[in-house]
């Protein structure tokens, strides 16, 4: 369902205003991050939209329906509502607490309980081992997923994310994230997602709205934001590392060049048809596969040079971290530093070489996000 | 030995008293459950909140108040009898019972009040699906503790006129008898150890398990 913003208004006191004329429509089933500093009104925007928060003029419109037509209890029955782990409840196990608002639609129990061991599956905990665990015995983590389940429970076409992530930390934080992508393709809901964290936003938007002091600076699809921010403000939020946030939105399968020549060893190479190799094609290593083009590993010219001609190629193989087609740049980046080649071989789940993902592409596209901000 | 003897000999006067010292107990106790609940449900209320806060500071005074000057200012306006015994127990035992479900209702965290009204919870229902759950043990505690003084009290009652086992302990205090001192002072401990035994079990059947690690 698309949210549509219309001159919306909110004021705490006279002439104070939280959120100021904001026109902004959220499209159907797209992620889309209100990001900006605190007090910028994103989370008073968020919450006007389940009527926590009352608007003080203008108009939002749910798919055709003004919301003040809406009874706001049976609104807030129809929209998913997820905050930060605190917001279970720790009297009830976490079935109850995921059951609480299909039971206040009144479904009957064996729709109920259907639905609820399929959202225990989707958020990954397996529904015997969980369902009859209160929130105290779980982990952060663990109890994160729980508020994610409770907040689909009843189906909604529109889910609200409040820093559902915030109390996290970073390692946990990155796996929820992870695993959130994946259920959002796999449930395709309007979801508005309130962060204050910019690496969040980018990883998980489709589009950002960036807000501040209850006006919207910029709003668009993620790429653009980072590549072409509207001002200096949106460039600030980004920080001065934006070039190589931008890398963790492509993946390694846009950038890498397939296929290219490599020493096939089926474990009878000898060191003299690879150094052969090395020097009629001018380079320094070369990865090796075996019979059926899984990598094996690679070897440098200058240690086969040391090497007799008859010794098995084998002796010599140097072991290397791969890469995956789906993985992002960013990843990529850190794994070349830490080899400290020019490149890094891409392969697919059975260890398969496809091809080779370069450095120097990786400088390139850094060297445009920058380019971009001197115009 | 003395008072053994004094307790087989007067069996059927003591057993009055304990069946008197009992009604005025639950008479005046249930009635402090239930009002203290209900003026703690409402001082709590959203709106409320300058009224919930001075209940709290009032109520948290008068625990300090000793109960014979509660017991002597109702007989002052009410005479003797048990009555106004009654009256001043209630009283007494409201205290812990307000003090106790207030705070308790006050300190649910307006995160989870927010959450349940988010996912399309009626006030109402907030309150009895989320707030009171949450407060029970606290409430329990208090509810528990509202007992114990209650039965305590309820021997200095005696002083005006309200029967019970306090009785027995005045009569033998002005005749220095100290076997029925003691043989009114030993059913009230029972009673009230008794008492908080059977709420101390209903205290942990009624909390929900995910409150109690």
């Amino acid at each position: 369902m698309s949210i549509e913003f219309k001159n919306v208004v909110k004021e705490y006191e006279v002439g104070l205003r939280a959120v100021d004329n904001l026109n902004i429509s959220f499209e159907d089933k797209k992620l889309t991050i209100l990001i900006g500093p605190s007090g910028c009104g994103k989370t008073t925007s968020l919450k006007m939209i389940n009527r926590l928060i009352e608007k003080t003029s203008g108009e939002i419109i749910v798919d055709g329906t003004s919301l003040d037509e809406i009874d706001p209890i049976r609104l807030r029955r129809s929209i998913g509502y997820v905050i930060q782990e605190i917001g279970l409840f720790p009297h009830m196990t976490v079935f109850d607490n995921i059951a609480v608002t299909p039971r206040l639609m009144k479904w009957d129990e064996s729709r109920i309980k259907k639905h609820v061991c399929d959202l225990l599956d989707l958020v990954n905990l397996e529904p015997s081992d969980y369902s009859e665990k209160f929130p105290a015995q779980l982990s952060g983590g663990q109890r994160q997923r729980v508020g994610v389940a409770r907040g689909l429970a009843s189906d909604p076409k529109i889910v609200l994310m409040d820093e559902p992530f915030g109390a996290i930390d970073p390692i946990n934080r990155e796996k929820l994230q992870d695993g959130f992508l994946e259920i959002q393709s796999k449930i395709e809901k309007t979801i508005i997602f309130v962060t204050h964290d910019i690496r969040e936003a980018i990883k998980l938007g489709d589009k950002i709205a960036i807000l501040n002091n209850g006006k919207l600076v910029q709003y668009a699809d993620t790429m653009t934001v980072v590549q072409e921010p509207a001002n200096e403000f949106v460039e600030d939020l980004l920080g001065a590392d934006r070039a190589l946030k931008g890398l963790e939105l492509v993946r390694v399968r846009e950038t890498y060049i397939p296929g290219g020549k490599w020493i096939e060893d089926s474990g009878d190479c000898r060191v003299k048809k690879a150094k052969d190799f090395l020097i009629d094609e001018g380079r320094k290593f070369a990865y090796v596969v075996d019979g059926s083009k899984r990598l094996k590993g690679y070897v440098m010219l200058k240690q086969l040079n040391k090497a007799s001609d008859e010794e098995p190629l084998k002796k010599h193989l140097r072991s290397i971290e791969t890469i995956q087609p789906l993985s992002n740049l960013m990843e990529a980046m850190s794994l070349i530093m830490n080899t400290g080649l020019s490149s890094l071989p891409v392969v697919d789940d059975k260890d398969r070489l496809l091809g080779i993902l370069r450095f120097k592409d990786l400088v390139n596209l850094v060297g445009s996000y920058e380019s971009s901000d001197e115009e | 030995m003395e008072v053994l003897e004094y307790m087989v000999e007067n069996s059927g006067y003591i057993m009055e008293r304990f069946l008197e010292h009992i009604f005025i107990f639950l008479a005046s106790w249930s009635m402090a459950v239930v009002a203290g609940i209900a003026i703690a449900i409402f001082v709590t209320r959203p709106g409320h909140r300058k009224a919930g806060k001075l209940v709290l500071s009032i109520t948290g005074a008068t625990q300090a108040v000793p109960s014979i000057a509660v017991i002597a200012l109702v007989f002052l306006f009410m005479g003797i009898g048990a009555a106004p015994a009654v009256v001043a127990l209630f009283l007494y035992s409201l205290v812990p019972v307000v003090f106790n479900t207030a705070s308790g209702l006050m300190n649910v965290s307006m995160k989870m009040k927010e959450a349940a009204k988010g996912m399309g919870m009626t006030n109402r229902q907030i309150l009895w699906k989320v707030e009171m759950p949450v407060t029970v043990p606290t409430m329990l505690s208090g509810i528990r503790s509202s007992a114990t003084i209650n039965i305590g009290t309820a021997a200095i009652a005696a002083s005006i006129g309200a029967g019970g086992l306090g009785e027995i302990i005045f009569t033998g205090l002005r005749m220095t008898k100290g076997p029925m001192i003691i043989a009114g002072a030993i059913p009230v401990t029972f009673l009230a150890i008794a008492v908080d035994i059977i709420l101390g079990f209903s205290e942990k059947a009624l909390t929900s398990k995910g409150l109690r690690t």
